[in-house]
């Protein structure tokens, strides 16, 4: 599903990645581990096509597809799906007009508002979220907790294939961080594929990953399965000589 | 003069009246050009909501008085096509009145809001929150805010946003595949209208 090649990634002149190449198959669960401050959000965001970030080198596949060469809305539209660490509050903006604004933009076809609500209910009872959440401000005024279910609500309506987690627990309870593995959980089929990227283990026990790889000086040092997490957790980062750099997240 | 009286009302101000004297609870709603002077008369525990919206109207001054365990909210939208001036001027006196006001504008021109706020001595736990944010689309806006307070136990806040759209809020609708235009109008709308969202006045501003 993603091939990324040999990429270098900067910001405001400062490399970032050098020479990352990650793949991840159809329906894999890849986990991306390091400590704080070491360029793993960096991964999500260049994916995402935030302008920030320019690719000094290398290639990135999707589902066949240059990456590099798509906008961030066309990539939304090919079905890939960032779950930011912070997601922002938008006041004013209600996640139902944000959500058919979405629909309407990828289907290109008005959308049904009996059915939206219709189909937005469904899912809101499937993930135990307070209906009232369609009709509330994007984020507005919710908890850390509150704001990534919503974002697990527009995820279950746009349907992305490709689901990018950048700390997904972070500021996250266990109870909650547990509820929201296993609406991913649910979610995931053979068909979509979702990368994690964390400093904790404790995402990994709800969300079994196939492969799991951990990032030091802008590239891959070492790969592995969930043993390899285990390991992390056990003798730390410091085990495998990654440590916290100055640099951007 | 042109004089309301409100006792108890919903009710939407016709062109040409200047006074609005209040009693009970009443909500009152200006649209467009209707207004461009307003004094509003508070009884003791009198309590009023304004919803205010202006889509490139006429210059407004509001001026308040609350006179002891009174409470106004004051909600006003605008969009400055051309030149827009808006005063708010508030005069507490007494005990526990509460005066917030809240503005959401976007300028695509010159705003200029002016907002005055008296706490006149002798009176006391008296409240005045202010709470703007303006966004500039091609244009600027300019917010003076004066709080005279001469009366114990008072508290008075006052907050100020002016921005043009914020980027991560625009990569924000871009990831969830809202095209550029369509974000910018979901961010422009949300200023406009996201305060009246769920009341009667946003169907009949829309």
């Amino acid at each position: 599903m993603l091939q990324i090649e040999h990429l270098t990634v900067s910001i405001e002149g400062k490399v970032i990645l050098r020479d990352f190449s990650l793949s991840i198959k159809k329906g894999e669960i890849a986990c991306l581990m390091g400590p704080n401050g070491i360029g793993k959000s960096t991964i999500c965001k260049v994916l995402m096509g935030d302008p920030h970030y320019k690719v000094e080198a290398g290639s990135i596949f999707y589902k066949g597809e240059d990456l590099v060469s798509l906008d961030v809305v066309e990539r939304s539209h090919k079905g890939i799906y960032l779950v930011s660490q912070n997601p922002i509050s938008i006041e004013g903006v209600t996640n139902a007009e944000m959500l058919r604004a979405a629909l309407e933009s990828k289907t290109g076809e008005k959308s049904n508002f009996f059915e939206f609500n219709k189909k937005a209910k469904a899912i809101c009872e499937k993930l135990d979220i307070p209906l009232e959440f369609i009709h509330r401000g994007v984020n507005e005024g919710m908890s850390g907790g509150e704001k990534k279910k919503n974002e697990l609500l527009h995820l279950y309506l746009l349907e992305p294939d490709l689901i990018l987690l950048d700390e997904l627990d972070s500021g996250l309870d266990i109870d909650s961080l547990k509820t929201l593995s296993e609406s991913l959980s649910q979610y995931k089929t053979k068909e979509k594929s979702i990368l994690i990227i964390t400093h904790h283990i404790s995402i990994l026990e709800y969300l079994h990953p196939d492969t799991v790889h951990i990032l030091k000086n802008g590239r891959i040092i070492n790969s592995g399965d969930y043993n390899l997490a285990k390991k992390i957790e056990a003798d730390g980062f410091s085990a495998y000589e990654v440590c916290e750099e100055e640099t951007y997240e | 003069m042109n004089k309301l009286l409100m006792d108890g009302e919903k009710k939407t101000l016709d062109e040409g009246i200047d006074v609005v004297e209040v009693k009970g609870e009443n909500i009152l709603y200006l649209i467009h050009h209707q207004v461009e002077t307003l004094k509003i008369y508070m009884e003791e525990n009198a309590t009023l909501t304004v919803y205010d919206f202006c889509l490139g109207g006429k210059n407004r001054q509001i001026e308040v008085f609350q006179n002891g365990h009174s409470k106004i909210a004051y909600i006003h939208s605008f969009k400055a096509t051309k030149n827009y001036h808006f005063t708010y001027l508030v005069n507490l006196r007494g005990n526990e009145n509460v005066n917030n006001i809240c503005i959401r504008g976007i300028s695509n021109s010159e705003a200029t809001l002016n907002i005055e706020g008296n706490v006149v001595e002798g009176g006391k736990n008296n409240e005045l929150n202010e709470d703007i944010k303006v966004l500039t689309v091609g244009g600027s806006a300019s917010v003076s805010p004066i709080l005279n307070v001469s009366a114990l136990e008072t508290l008075a806040n006052h907050t100020t946003a002016i921005s043009n759209i914020r980027e991560d809020v625009l990569f924000y609708f871009l990831s969830k595949g809202i095209d550029s235009k369509q974000a910018i109008e979901l961010i422009e709308n949300s200023y406009l209208y996201g305060m009246f969202k769920n009341t009667e006045f946003f169907n009949m501003i829309k």
